[in-house]
């Protein structure tokens, strides 16, 4: 088996390779049959990465501890989820698990249905195809999950206890889908500067590629960020570590791409900006998983020695300086259609988004990189630690939310600014209600208070949209406040999705804001039998407990949690040592409210039965999951397909809306343009 | 086995990506006559749904009138001339083929009435020079446009031949 997948991975070099030069050739000189034969070759490619796939599927299920993959990554004990997730558990595999998203991704690339952007699609899956190419020349050269051992191990080493979690189900593959996802909007872009087709085809064709991308990228990090809260065990969700930044730094950019291209849509502006971020984007994207990769640094997340670092460097400078020398040739081409007309609109709201997004991203590259740049000027490696990237994004995080509330309530174009404070003085008045309340309840961090206050302010302006715009809806159709409502929502899925979006991020800020400035830890050596009390709790250590596994062995404590005398449940933090990877790891409690958790770690103990904990106090963390939850839904909303029109329908709208908007030109337009919208719905 | 799987799976392969240049002519990925239209329908969808938001803006409060009123005007203007182009490309190549079925039609039925005047129409066509050509067909097609019906002047809408005045805006119709 392991030979047909080798195989099938050459064949597939060959068919990629074959399908990019065939797709340019059939477009240039203008043979149809080329250019089919050149699409079937995507779809080629993807059934032969798919077989190999399957087959070191089929290795790790059969425990052919032959292949090195599989007796690294699997050992015989494991349950049938984590050794379907081996696949990408390793840096081979993984590797492996990218090339098949990409072959998947550019096989629906070019069989999709579309009404706009088809002349874009041979150029576009040519790029996909020479990515493709790369990653099938590593996956047959340095980074072969097929490669034999010369001598056949009893069992496999297993996975690492550490990635042993419902997280490894749903985190890698998310974030590689992120990752590769947005080659598909830098390959449409691409395609649209070589061919000159710079219009609104290409920005079309993408957006929902880049909603997707930057959907399972959201996902994957939301999942990694509950995962390292539950199972690493230090009482937090996110290290700035460099791997996470890694991954944030292409999210932070994508956010930016989309929403600059809906101003380049309405707008037809930012057209050079646009290409420049979604360029950024993709390489941010591969620069990930360079450093993963490559050795250079060091973190949860990297793959031990690996030699592909100098590769993915080679890769990603080819693909800088050749798209970027593009957009320079065709910079002509990208002149704006149209000015901002004021300070006062929507639009320099985005733009100021953009620039925030950007400048965070600059921020935590910089932060990234730096270590590797002092090592180069003074040999001394100077890491950045969390502090420098909580002062510096912190504010700019804010400004990016508070951002978002004003641009809810800010027409396109410009907006008066009496109706401006007309807008906000609802809003603005509550969220200083909340913010006085804070105080008085206690909270008296300046900088804590001022943030939830804008928070406060985000998610008053959105729920004030929403209420308006369905008491809008009602007057205009005389639905019910429900009906209007959803109606609403349905009506304008993009926008309101988005609005959605922000939400989910205004309570994931929530949560980050409350949990980083009042979170209370404790460490205290208990005897069986004593206590310890932190914030409103008090915790009884009852006893602790050893047992055997199979692989493991187990101590795990039990605590007793009181609030005023009250009890209130058991905690059991654990501990336990992996016998296969002769590792020991620590399994947290955590009891989760609404308001806050109480996390706890069990550190050790010695023979006399003194045990030591470390107790943390976490409050609003609950927020940022269910933030998390909002902002995939708003994702989803954004993202879910409009009903496909017929041509006929297209053609009677057309005809209709031509008769609505010359008839306006003689009449009272709001009246026809509502009835026209309704004789059109019908 | 393996070398066997390994030459199903070459042969396979190839033959798929292979047959297209055997095939005939179906469904391609490069042809696409109509991408202008497309295209215009495409910028026409996004003033659209523009003027729609404008619309909904204003009705929530968050345009002033005036403000609503000028962005409206600009929108609209923008929307007429897209769908004026859009229109105008469709209304072409839709009497082209209008023709040509009529035409055919016509032959096929073999009609008295039509039938001779188009016969007669394309006999002369085919009669006269290949530079008269174009004047011919001209008057071929506004000929034919009488007996298939007409088009409202102010806004596009298909009027029945004998209408006066256009059902949908209500202009007066030659």
């Amino acid at each position: 088996m392991a030979d047909i997948g080798y195989i099938a991975l050459l064949l597939a070099l060959v068919a990629s390779l074959y399908s990019a030069t065939a797709f340019v050739f059939g477009k240039r000189r203008n043979i149809p049959a080329l250019v089919d034969s050149a699409r079937n070759g995507v779809v080629a490619v993807c059934g032969l990465v798919s077989i190999a796939v399957l087959a070191l599927l089929y290795a790790i299920l059969t425990h052919d501890f032959q292949i090195e993959y599989v007796a690294s990554y699997t050992a015989r004990d494991m349950s049938l989820t984590y050794l379907l997730s081996a696949i990408w558990a390793g840096n081979d595999g993984s590797l492996l698990f990218w090339a098949w998203l990409l072959a998947l991704f550019g096989m629906i690339v070019v069989l999709q249905r579309r009404d706009v952007g088809r002349e874009l699609v041979p150029y576009a899956s040519t790029i996909v195809m020479v990515t493709e190419v790369f990653f099938l020349f590593l996956l047959l050269s340095v980074a072969n999950p097929f490669h034999k051992l010369s001598f056949l191990p009893a069992d496999g080493r297993g996975l690492n206890p550490l990635l042993e979690n419902p997280g490894m189900l749903f985190h890698p593959p998310n974030l590689l889908g992120g990752y590769v996802g947005f080659t598909i909007p830098f390959a449409f872009a691409m395609s649209a500067l070589l061919t000159r087709r710079l219009g609104d085809e290409w920005i079309v064709s993408i957006r929902r590629w880049t909603l997707v991308s930057w959907l399972l990228l959201s996902i994957g990090n939301i999942i990694g960020a509950w995962w390292a809260y539950v199972e690493l065990g230090w009482g937090g969700y996110w290290a700035w570590d460099p791997v996470e930044n890694a991954s944030l730094l292409p999210w932070l950019t994508g956010t930016a791409f989309l929403h600059s291209i809906m101003m380049q849509r309405r707008r037809g502006i930012l057209k050079k900006w646009n290409m420049v971020l979604v360029i950024i984007t993709f390489s941010l994207s591969i620069f990930g998983t360079f450093l993963t990769r490559s050795g250079i640094l060091s973190s949860v997340h990297t793959f031990a020695d690996t030699t592909l670092g100098p590769f993915f460097l080679v890769f990603i400078g080819v693909t800088l300086f050749s798209s970027l020398g593009l957009l320079y040739y065709r910079s002509e081409l990208l002149n704006s259609e149209a000015e901002m007309e004021s300070l006062v609109s929507r639009e320099s709201t985005f733009l100021m988004n953009n620039l925030f997004l950007v400048g965070a991203a600059f921020a935590v590259f910089l932060g990234e990189i730096f270590p590797l740049i002092s090592e180069a000027v003074r040999g001394v490696k100077i890491t950045v630690g969390a502090p420098f990237y909580n002062q510096v994004n912190g504010p700019i995080f804010l400004a990016i939310i508070f951002l978002a509330g004003v641009c809810a309530l800010i027409g396109w174009r410009r907006s008066s600014v009496s109706n401006l404070m007309r807008n906000f003085l609802w809003p603005l008045a509550i969220a200083l209600v909340i913010g006085s309340a804070l105080i008085i309840l206690g909270v008296r961090q300046p900088y804590a208070v001022f943030a939830f206050t804008v928070c406060a302010f985000v998610l008053t302006t959105i729920l004030y949209e929403w209420f308006r715009g369905t008491r809008a809806r009602r007057r205009m159709r005389g639905d019910n406040y429900l009906k209007a409502f959803f109606g609403l929502l349905g009506a304008n899925r993009p926008r309101y999705g988005g609005y959605t979006v922000h939400i989910g991020l205004v309570l994931i800020a929530i949560g980050v804001i409350g949990s980083s400035f009042y979170n209370v830890e404790k460490e205290a050596t208990l005897l069986p039998g004593e206590s310890m009390s932190i914030k409103n709790y008090t915790l009884t250590y009852e006893n602790k407990d050893t047992f055997q596994t199979e692989t493991r062995q187990v101590d795990s404590a039990t605590l007793s949690v009181f609030n005023g005398g009250k009890l209130l449940g058991k905690i059991v933090p654990s501990k336990y040592y992996s016998v296969s990877y002769e590792q020991s790891v620590t399994e947290v409690a955590i009891r989760s409210t609404p308001a806050e958790d109480l996390y706890a770690i069990l550190i050790g103990w010695d023979d006399a039965g003194a045990t030591s904990f470390k107790i943390l106090v976490n409050p609003l963390v609950s927020w940022i999951w269910i933030g998390g939850i909002v902002l995939v839904l708003g994702g989803l909303i954004a993202f879910w397909p409009e009903r496909r029109k017929l041509p006929v329908e297209i053609r009677v709208e057309a005809r209709e809306t031509v008769g609505s908007v010359s008839n306006k030109k003689s009449g009272n337009g709001i009246n026809k343009v509502r009835s026209s919208s309704e004789a059109r719905r019908g | 086995m393996t070398v066997f799987a390994v030459i199903v799976l070459t042969a396979a392969a190839f033959a798929f990506i292979a047959y297209p240049f055997f095939k005939q002519r179906g469904y391609s990925a490069v042809s696409t006559g109509d991408q202008k239209s497309r295209e215009l329908l495409s910028r026409r969808d996004t003033t659209y749904s523009m003027l729609k938001e404008l619309e909904f803006d204003y009705q929530s409060g968050i345009l002033t009138e005036e403000d609503y009123r000028d962005l409206e005007a600009r929108y609209k203007r923008k929307a007429i001339s897209i769908l004026k182009d859009a229109d105008d490309l469709e209304k072409g190549s839709e009497a082209e083929e209008g023709i040509e079925a009529e035409i055919r039609r016509l032959r096929r039925t073999g009609t008295k009435q039509a039938g001779d005047e188009v016969e007669q129409a394309v006999a002369k066509l085919r009669r006269v020079g290949k530079n008269q050509a174009g004047d011919q067909v001209e008057e071929a097609v506004s000929k034919l446009r009488q007996t298939r019906g007409k088009f409202c002047p102010q806004c596009g809408t298909a009027a029945k031949a004998d209408d006066r005045f256009c059902a949908s805006c209500g202009a007066k119709l030659r």
